[in-house]
């Protein structure tokens, strides 16, 4: 890690502002991406000891890259609404000449030479890269910590004796800790939106194809999904709105146009028919009173904003879904990561070592059995789903837990309601709607039809508009 | 048998053979021929020949005759639904066609009657064409070249040579048309079991680009690398085909008729197929030279290139990618019926039901890298010719000819890439055995693979040759 620059204390104003505000202020000249990217800095540096929300601080590149953006919001040359925002990347995101660790032993000292088409288009927005963020080991894991990786447990800023949501451990943390002002993350079962709801943020998985992968460590291709964090709505449609789009560089990528998402974000619901799933099987986890509860009060909400809402189940259990999910999964993984498994194996923390041994074993009629059930499954879900504007859906069944209950963490992941959506491929945005008794954020998913994450964002800032959740930051 | 339809003055007529498609399309516009007669005829010709050959599995007479008779009175009614119209066809045996078994060659699906057509069956029919019946294929579709006389039904025969193959796995299609027991015929490739039969028989056979036409009520091979397509004594015959199957919103070109010129055409020319497998045949070396001539003569300008990835290699991942989805399609039947299978299917899916999927994973990666390897290169032209198999027909029976024929082949690297591709006659040995070679286009242009094919085909006087029964 790169030593911190010496710096003012922190302000927690600058760095708790919402995308939207800050650039409002820098496009207005009234503040600079130096003092912003400095505030941001120092915040690291202040909550670092206790969060591990970072693998890489490049301290200097982004203070280098606030100057140049100064100078060149000085000279008239204003990028747009991102220009001079500081934000940070899971670790499984390329940036040439940085190293790139997906947290494992495996790759300690490789240097990326390529830079991932996100990045690249936030950079071109005039975001700056703050560093790299923590993740379980290439995106791996089912909840239970081993705690036998190369970096430090990342930890809940809520409560720092709590799980932060993985695989993109570091993204949730820093957003709700105010270390970054967005985060990118990637999504392969849950893994945008476990984090985004144990840290009470805003976390989009998009449409499959909707964002590139390229220059992004892969887990699985068939199922990966990149996508932001953010504090709130609209800048997570602003962010997505700068990332989406199609790439040549990702065969999976989706060639066709991306609407603006913000365009009409804010016009209400009132007249839409939302589907609401409350039954996701009998062997789905029970649900936490307090989860359930801030479930049906959000339910209420979105009704006295005048939307309708209609029960709608789907057409497998959840177990369903995230047997195919663990399957294709296995089996992708295994096929990018055979060479390490079979020479250096030992290197391999035991969530990675426990998913090459089940993807070793795996026989291809299984993996294909399962992309067909997947196929089925993907269009009659889609058959439900489409029948409504959106759909409100669980997230996770509980909030985030110590971190020495191994059962109720893998509930907490295993368990949650995310994979459904990377086997079907639907947008799906993890939000915050609520706190429990402990002062835990909760969370639900609100669904979208195939590649209409602008109704999902529309929905989505409704309920936030309507709410005073983002009102409430965690003390640190 | 005596010859009852008119024939068309430019078409190559040989005694006892139905016309093709067009030259009757054209009779029949003038009012010379009816579908009735033409119908007849092939039924006539089934039944003397295919006694020997064994082309077809199932022959529906009845119904054939009844829709010639409709034929014929909407054409005399002036509501002709265009070339096809009235014209025979049959379909390999892993095509539903309603009212008719379907067996797909196996025991398995002994007593299985069809209550819909497949959607190819359909579009045929909708264009006015006439089922004649089901034409025979290996178990499945399945095959590694060897024949192992035990299927359900007998083996297929070349009507070039009755001792030997007449290619696979549409068995029954290359022969069928070959012989003339029908005009047109609709088979399906996976890893060249349409131009397979088109090599060994002599005839055009077109595996269009992959996802053009819709396999809905086929018998699955392998989803991935199936493609269904027409078999058909000349090029403008298959052309007229494509346009009905690929139906009314597809963008495929009109048939050709006879270009004079292939001026301002640039072709790619493959001929080596890398480290790892037997190169083709001197007399198809010898045939494809001069085909080569013909096609520089005819205006084109060629250049040679090079297949980006050894044909073995591709071959290799081609048999990872069907052994193990077949066996996903198939896993009930192998673990409650293998006795039931013959033997290439059931060592297919014993391969693929122990195909770990890393391996399978890893062959469809190389596969991505062959495909994206070869589509860099092809844009860059107009069309590819390349060989097709690297053998002639060999002796039913005999190894190692047998499976060497299926195996050593420039057909599997468009499988894997799904690129177009077109199996034509070319020439024959000495002893009379047909040779062939590729044309291979961009994908979506089968117009200038049927351009250039058509454009050889009328350069040349292959066409005027029919095997003797």
């Amino acid at each position: 890690m790169k030593a911190m620059p010496k710096l003012a204390p922190a302000a927690p104003e600058l760095v708790h502002l919402t995308i939207t505000e800050a650039s409002r202020l820098i496009a207005a000249r009234r503040l600079s991406p130096v003092e912003l990217v400095e505030a941001f800095l120092a915040r690291i540096a202040a909550t670092e000891d206790r969060l591990h929300a970072y693998i890489t601080v490049l301290g200097d590149e982004a203070l280098a890259a606030a100057r140049q953006a100064e100078a060149d919001i000085a000279a008239g040359r204003y990028k747009g609404p991102l220009h001079g925002i500081p934000f940070a990347v899971k670790d499984n995101y390329h940036v040439v000449g940085v190293r790139t660790t997906g947290a494992s032993r495996l790759m300690l000292d490789y240097v990326a030479d390529e830079t991932a088409t996100a990045i690249e288009r936030l950079t071109a927005a005039g975001a700056i890269l703050l560093g790299k963020l923590n993740t379980w080991e290439y995106g791996t894991g089912t909840g239970e910590i081993h705690d036998d990786l190369p970096f430090p447990l990342a930890r809940n800023p809520w409560n720092t004796d709590r799980f932060t949501g993985g695989s993109s451990t570091g993204a949730g943390v820093a957003v709700a800790a105010g270390s970054a002002m967005f985060a990118l993350g990637s999504d392969t079962g849950g893994s945008v939106r476990l984090p985004a709801a144990a840290a009470g943020v805003q976390g989009m998985k998009a449409t499959y194809g909707v964002v590139s992968r390229a220059g992004i460590l892969p887990n699985c291709w068939s199922l990966d999904v990149a996508g932001p964090l953010t504090w709130t709505c609209e800048d997570n449609a602003l962010v997505l709105r700068t990332i989406a789009g199609h790439d040549p560089r990702d065969p999976g990528s989706a060639d066709r146009l991306v609407p603006d998402y913000l365009q009409g974000i804010g016009a209400g619901i009132a007249g839409m028919v939302i589907g609401v799933i409350r039954d996701l099987g009998p062997d789905a986890p029970s649900m936490q009173p307090d989860t359930r509860a801030n479930l049906e009060a959000m339910e209420a909400v979105l009704e006295d904003l005048g939307a309708r809402l209609v029960e709608i189940s789907l057409p497998a259990p959840l177990s369903g879904y995230r047997q195919i999910v663990g399957a294709i999964n296995w089996g992708e993984s295994y096929s990018i990561h055979e060479r390490d498994f079979l020479e250096r194996a030992d290197l391999m923390g035991k969530a990675l070592r426990d998913k090459m041994t089940a993807g070793f074993t795996m026989r291809a009629v299984d993996y294909i059995a399962a992309q067909r059930r997947r196929r089925e499954l993907a269009q009659s879900t889609d058959a439900v789903l489409s029948a409504c504007d959106a759909v409100l859906a669980p997230c996770t069944f509980l909030t985030a837990p110590t971190f020495d209950d191994q059962e109720t963490l893998t509930k907490f992941t295993f368990g949650a309601a995310t994979s459904i959506f990377n086997a079907t491929g639907h947008p799906a945005l993890s939000i915050c709607n609520g706190f429990d008794a402990d002062g835990m954020p909760t969370s639900a998913q609100i669904v979208g039809r195939w590649f209409d994450e602008a109704t999902v964002y529309r929905v989505a800032r409704a309920y936030e508009a309507a709410t005073p959740w983002r009102a409430e930051r965690p003390v640190l | 048998m005596s010859q009852t339809t008119a024939a068309a003055a430019p078409s190559p007529v040989v005694p006892d053979h139905p016309p093709t498609a067009a030259a009757a399309a054209r009779e029949i516009a003038a009012g010379r021929l009816s579908p009735v007669d033409l119908v007849e005829a092939c039924l006539r010709r089934i039944e003397a020949v295919d006694g020997t050959i064994h082309s077809f599995v199932y022959v529906d007479a009845e119904r054939a005759l009844a829709a010639a008779r409709h034929a014929e009175a909407e054409i005399a009614a002036g509501r002709s639904r265009g070339p096809l119209h009235g014209i025979p066809f049959a379909a390999k045996d892993n095509y539903d066609a309603a009212g008719l078994p379907t067996c797909g060659g196996s025991r398995l699906m002994a007593g299985t009657v069809a209550d819909r057509d497949a959607i190819l069956v359909a579009a045929m029919k909708n264009a006015g064409a006439i089922l004649l019946g089901k034409l025979s294929t290996w178990e499945y579709g399945t095959g590694n070249g060897g024949e192992y006389f035990d299927l359900p039904i007998p083996t297929t025969r070349n009507p070039w040579d009755t001792q030997r193959f007449a290619g696979g796995s549409s068995t029954g299609a290359g022969a069928a048309v070959a012989a003339g027991t029908t005009v047109i015929a609709l088979g399906s490739d996976t890893t060249g079991s349409v131009r397979l039969p088109a090599s060994a028989c002599g005839v055009v056979g077109l595996r269009p680009t992959h996802g053009l036409l819709d396999k809905a009520g086929m018998i699955a091979n392998c989803y991935s690398m199936d493609v269904p397509g027409p078999l058909a004594w000349t090029v403008e015959d298959a052309a007229l085909v494509l346009r009905a199957l690929a139906g009314p919103s597809a963008t495929v070109a009109p048939a050709p008729t006879r270009p004079a010129s292939l001026s301002g055409l640039r072709i790619g020319v493959i001929l080596d197929p890398g480290p790892g497998m037997a190169g083709p045949d001197a007399a198809l070396v010898t045939a494809f030279t001069e085909g080569l001539t013909v096609l520089e003569e005819l205006g084109a300008e060629l250049f040679e290139i090079s297949l980006p990835v050894p044909a073995a290699e591709c071959f290799l991942a081609a048999s990872v990618i069907g052994s193990s989805e077949s066996a996903a399609i198939h896993e009930a039947e192998l673990r409650e019926r293998p006795q039931d299978m013959g033997f290439a299917l059931r060592d297919k899916l014993m391969r693929g039901a122990m195909t770990r999927a890393s391996d399978y994973l890893a062959a469809q990666r190389v596969r991505r890298m062959v495909a994206d390897a070869l589509d860099r290169t092809i844009r860059t032209y107009d069309a590819v010719v390349t060989f097709g198999a690297f053998h002639v027909a060999p002796r039913l029976g005999v190894e190692p000819e047998m499976t060497a024929f299926t195996a050593d082949t420039m057909l599997t690297p468009f499988s894997l890439s799904g690129h177009p591709s077109l199996v034509q006659c070319n020439g024959f040995t000495g002893s009379g055995l047909p040779l062939h070679w590729q044309i291979v286009g961009r994908r979506f242009a089968e117009a200038n693979i049927l351009k250039i094919a058509a454009a050889y085909e009328a350069a040349t006087t292959w066409r005027l040759r029919r095997p003797t029964l």
